[in-house]
């Protein structure tokens, strides 16, 4: 195969792909199931709403100054002692619990997002470094990844939470909460995409297009990430989209747990863990649509991963 | 003639896809008599597998036998209860599989293996199922098999695991047994071995065979007759001799041109231009037809039946007569 | 055989050398050991002292190496927060949390197990395709909701169980006990399923796929043509065979079972090592983070060769030739 070839197929992998994509099982099976349609809508709905809190939220729960003490703990309108202004009722702080909802949902997907996507870069780039170099960066990365693979995702997630209280201190960490809580939870999802891509790499570094480009001295690498990247996609995804319900359900427990987001920037575990305080006294509502949420976002990206991971791998049906 | 062991009528197997039921067997029919060896040849997804499969009640979802019968002594059994079907299996069909290597479960020791199966067809204490198991292993030409009960299929090698195999086949002295190309995955020499001991073993027990494999020269060796199949059909069937040297449709004749060796020396050896079609892509008329040489009108319009021509029957509207062939000579 | 056990026993002491390492590197670099000691008021000089004491200016290879001699000794030094040496806070709490884990272990395999090969066995049925609609459920379940939920039903609503605590324990010398007392086994109920959910729809779920993987193989076809029947199919054949992957898989489990106990142990105040360690990161008090991070990776890679172990009964290849 002479490398003239290869490049000119370079942007037709993608074109390739895409047609195939078209073509494939995933619309097919899309269609037919009522479950996963309703999944896409649900996270669909969600997210986007949650990314819109502050457009469509009644009022600012960031907004401490805001908040009436008299308000706290009201019940949904629909209950007896409900109040119209606050549609699922408020928090013991007084605070509107729908917009503290949707702010928090916010906060949730942001930082499940983001630590997925630094697991994402994290991974694919060491298994590209691990399959192409080989040798001891092969060997370093991949006996790290066993030894992370020993260790639950959560504890890894806690260790690094805790290491970073420890280095940053408890004042320089106010509002770094967030990447914090990114780091410690993408640290602990990259091994999967390494596995993935160094198998993927070590394939396709023995192409022939890869030795003659050697040959010739161009960046082998640059030709041959553009055919492992393609090759990779779909596996990834499907990793990336199961890692995100684990994320999203990985932030909530820290958060749950009082080493997430400070309770004045609720996230979704946060606003669980104060309503657990109150849920012997009956105020269930606090717990209960956070939980709801939590829940549902996490299911239906579970569902939405499981028919990506049986339609993209269709042996496995 | 005794009336045959096996006989299948019109069998028909299909899949059901999102595209609608794709047929991938479509109206096989043939016989084996008691003791005969039925060789059974075609192109990769020809259907012969699947044939073999339907006999024995083993397709899987989404396949389904979707039409015609299958009569084992004179008893029907694609309609059998499944718990029925499962006592007529092993007991009076057996299978043989390709891959020695990994149709033996790696975790038992292969006496429990044979003995299970034993026990399962017969009334054999555990005693007698053990003192079967030597004799059958012996038969098989398995050495100090007494101790070799104890051993895991690990511990022998291919050829060693297919006599094993074969064994665990035999254990209920089926009338049948169905082997799908049994010496396909092993080395040369050791093929010749498991094809005499088949060879031995129908004579002794005057067992039917349907052999499934892609070497003319095992069928030459062994089959008393032969099927030719084609796209999911039969195309021609008849003894050996006459299928090799005399055949009357032009795809086994095309089949066996191709094969060196097997005809006298001057006979050319020539390939079939293009490809058999998949299930579902078959034309209409005769599946061949767009291959063929010698088509004619009617192979694209009608669909061919078998019918005797000299010893063997074949499926085609212009088939290799004598004549023809000596007019064009 | 004992090759093969030797070299993944090395690597096991590998593994735990790395993880003392990462430790040490913690205990060390994380913060300054004397100044998480000591109060605000106390002297430089002093500081000093006290920094000569610990050891902290010899050369680093020696601290660590002290460090670890110390772990070895069951020496993880003081909590910064409670002013008492780790080790005794850890030992008070560690039958806690090793009585749960092993309650939701029995709890996640002996249901996990069977649902699996049934859903597995009869994959289109309805049964079995409700019990992975739950199943996947069970999965998207946050831990720390299921125990909000069960405490609400069960202890909040009905009454019939605690809703916090280990009960009355027996003390049997080092041991404290919740199993040999009601109240001990009542108030282990709540907790063991909430940890063993989770756990439990995992093995089910893999059980299942390896089910369903063994049953397409040759071996399996194979026995059907030999006619056995399908209870020595499903039962002798099909899930001796799933039980090297599922053996591995619940080794891997019961590890991370003792670090969700960390959630479980939070929502229903269970005194175990997990409270202690959440405690310890919200306080950033390093010694236990460190000394429960040894811990723990002792447990695991511990579970890990006694998976290994099992390998040689269940698989005649590998006594053989050492792997797969
Ligand atoms: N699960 C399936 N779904 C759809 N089609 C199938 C399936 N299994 C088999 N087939 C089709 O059945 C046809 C017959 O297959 P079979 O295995 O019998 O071929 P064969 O003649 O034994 O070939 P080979 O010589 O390669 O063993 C093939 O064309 C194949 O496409
Ligand atoms: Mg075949």
């Amino acid at each position: 195969m002479s490398l003239r070839d290869d490049r000119e197929g370079f942007g037709s992998v993608w074109n390739r792909r895409w047609r195939a994509f078209a073509d494939s099982h995933l619309l097919y099976s899309f269609g037919r199931s009522k479950l996963v349609m309703v999944a896409a809508v649900f996270a669909v709905v969600v997210i986007g709403a949650a990314l819109a809190a502050p457009l469509i939220a009644p009022t600012n729960p960031l907004d401490l100054a805001s908040l009436d003490l008299m308000d706290a703990r009201i019940p949904p309108m629909w209950m007896e002692g409900g109040d119209p202004r606050f549609v699922i009722g408020t928090d013991d702080q007084g605070r509107d619990l729908l917009s503290a909802l949707l702010y928090g949902a916010q906060v949730s997907i942001g930082v499940s997002l983001c630590a997925v996507g630094l697991a994402i870069l994290l991974g694919v780039g060491l298994g590209l470094v691990s399959g192409y170099f080989g040798g001891i960066f092969d060997t370093l990365i991949m006996r790290a990844a066993d030894v992370q693979l020993t260790f639950p995702a959560i504890l890894t997630a806690l260790l690094v939470n805790g290491a970073a209280r420890a280095v940053l201190g408890d004042q320089r960490l106010q509002g770094g909460e967030f990447w914090v809580l990114v780091v410690s939870i993408g640290l602990a999802f990259w091994v999967q995409y390494a596995r993935t891509v160094r198998a993927s790499t070590l394939q396709e570094r023995h192409k022939d297009y890869v030795q003659a480009a050697r040959l010739i001295g161009v960046p082998a690498w640059k030709i041959m990430f553009g055919h492992v990247l393609p090759n990779v996609l779909g596996p990834v995804t499907v990793i990336a989209t199961i890692n995100l319900a684990l994320a999203i359900i990985t932030e909530a427990t820290l958060s749950f747990l009082g080493v997430g987001l400070p309770p004045t920037h609720p996230s979704l575990g946060t606003l669980v863990r104060i309503g657990n305080d109150f849920l012997m006294s009956g105020e269930w509502w606090i717990v209960f649509f956070p939980g709801l949420v939590l829940a549902g976002l996490a299911l239906s990206v579970n569902i939405l991963g499981d028919w990506l991971r049986d339609a993209l791998n269709p042996k496995l049906r | 003639m005794s009336p045959p062991v096996l006989s299948v009528r019109d069998l028909v197997v299909e899949f059901a896809t999102r595209k609608g039921p794709l047929r991938a067997i479509d109206g096989v029919s043939f016989d084996i008599a008691r003791g005969e060896v039925l060789g059974v040849v075609g192109e990769s997804g020809a259907g012969k597998s699947l044939t073999g499969t339907a006999v024995i009640g083993l397709v899987e979802a989404p396949g389904r036998i979707a039409g015609g019968e299958i009569h084992l002594a004179g008893r029907r059994i694609d309609t059998l209860p499944k718990d029925e079907m499962r006592r007529v299996r092993g007991k009076q069909i057996g299978m043989i599989f390709q891959d020695p290597l990994t149709s033996l479960d790696p975790l038992m020791r292969i006496g429990d293996q044979l003995i299970e199966t034993i026990q399962t067809h017969t009334a054999a204490t555990r005693a007698q199922a053990r003192d079967r198991a030597v004799h059958l292993l012996e038969e098989v030409g398995i050495p100090a098999a007494a101790e070799r009960l104890m051993a895991h299929p690990h511990q022998f090698s291919g050829g060693m695991r297919q006599r094993v195999v074969i064994a665990l086949a035999l254990a209920a002295e089926p009338d049948i047994v169905i082997a799908d190309e049994p010496t396909t995955a092993l080395d040369v020499s050791v093929q010749a071995q498991i094809i005499a001991l088949l060879k031995r073993l129908t004579r002794d027990h005057g067992m039917a065979v349907m052999l499934i494999t892609h070497d003319m020269g095992v069928i030459a060796q062994i089959a008393d007759r032969v099927a030719v199949m084609y796209a999911g059909r039969i195309a021609e069937i008849g003894p050996v001799r006459d299928v090799i040297g005399r055949p009357h449709h032009p795809y086994t004749a095309g089949l066996m041109g191709s094969i060196p060796g097997l005809r006298s020396e001057h006979a050319r050896l020539k390939q079939i231009p293009g490809a058999m079609p998949r299930p579902g892509a078959i034309p209409p008329g005769c599946a061949f037809n767009p291959r063929c040489d010698r088509v004619i009108e009617r192979c694209r319009a009608e669909r061919p039946d078998l019918s005797p021509f000299g010893h063997t029957s074949a499926a085609c509207h212009a088939p290799i007569s004598r004549e023809t062939e000596e007019a064009g000579r | 055989m004992p090759t093969h056990l030797i070299r993944r026993l090395f690597e096991a002491v590998l593994v735990l050398v790395v993880v003392a390492v990462v430790a040490f590197t913690l205990f060390r670099f994380v913060g300054d050991p004397v100044n998480q000691m000591v109060g605000q008021d106390v002297s430089i000089a002093e500081r000093e002292r006290l920094r000569r004491e610990l050891g902290l200016d010899d050369a680093l290879f020696v601290q660590c190496a002290r460090f670890i001699w110390n772990a070895l000794h069951f020496d993880f030094g003081t909590s910064y927060k409670f002013r008492q040496p780790v080790t005794d806070l850890i030992g008070a709490r560690l039958p806690a949390t090793l009585e749960l884990a092993f309650a939701a272990s029995v709890f996640a395999i002996a249901i996990g197990i069977p649902l699996g090969v049934r859903t597995g066995i009869h994959r289109d049925g309805a049964l079995s395709k409700t019990i992975m609609a739950v199943s996947l459920i069970g999965v998207s379940l946050p831990t720390f909701l299921i125990g909000i939920l069960l405490i609400y039903l069960f202890a909040v609503t009905l009454h019939w169980l605690p809703s916090y605590g280990r009960g009355d324990v027996v003390n049997l010398g080092f041991w404290a006990t919740g199993f040999l007392t009601g109240s001990g086994l009542r108030a282990l109920i709540l907790p063991a399923t909430t940890l063993g959910l989770f756990q439990l729809t995992l093995v089910m779920r893999l059980v299942r796929s390896e089910m369903l993987e063994v049953l397409r193989t040759d071996y399996i076809r194979f026995c059907r043509a030999r006619g056995l029947t399908d209870r020595a199919i499903h039962f002798r054949h099909a899930l001796k065979n799933t039980l090297v992957p599922v053996v591995t898989i619940i080794g891997l489990q019961i590890g991370s079972i003792i670090a969700f106990a960390i959630i479980t142990e939070t929502v229903f105040q269970w005194p175990g090592m997990g409270l202690l360690f959440i405690q310890a990161v919200q306080n950033a008090d390093i010694p236990i983070m460190a000394a429960y991070l040894m811990l723990t990776s002792v447990i695991f890679v511990g579970i890990n060769l006694v998976v290994d172990l099992i390998y040689h009964f269940i698989d005649p290849r590998i006594r053989v030739s050492g792997r797969l």
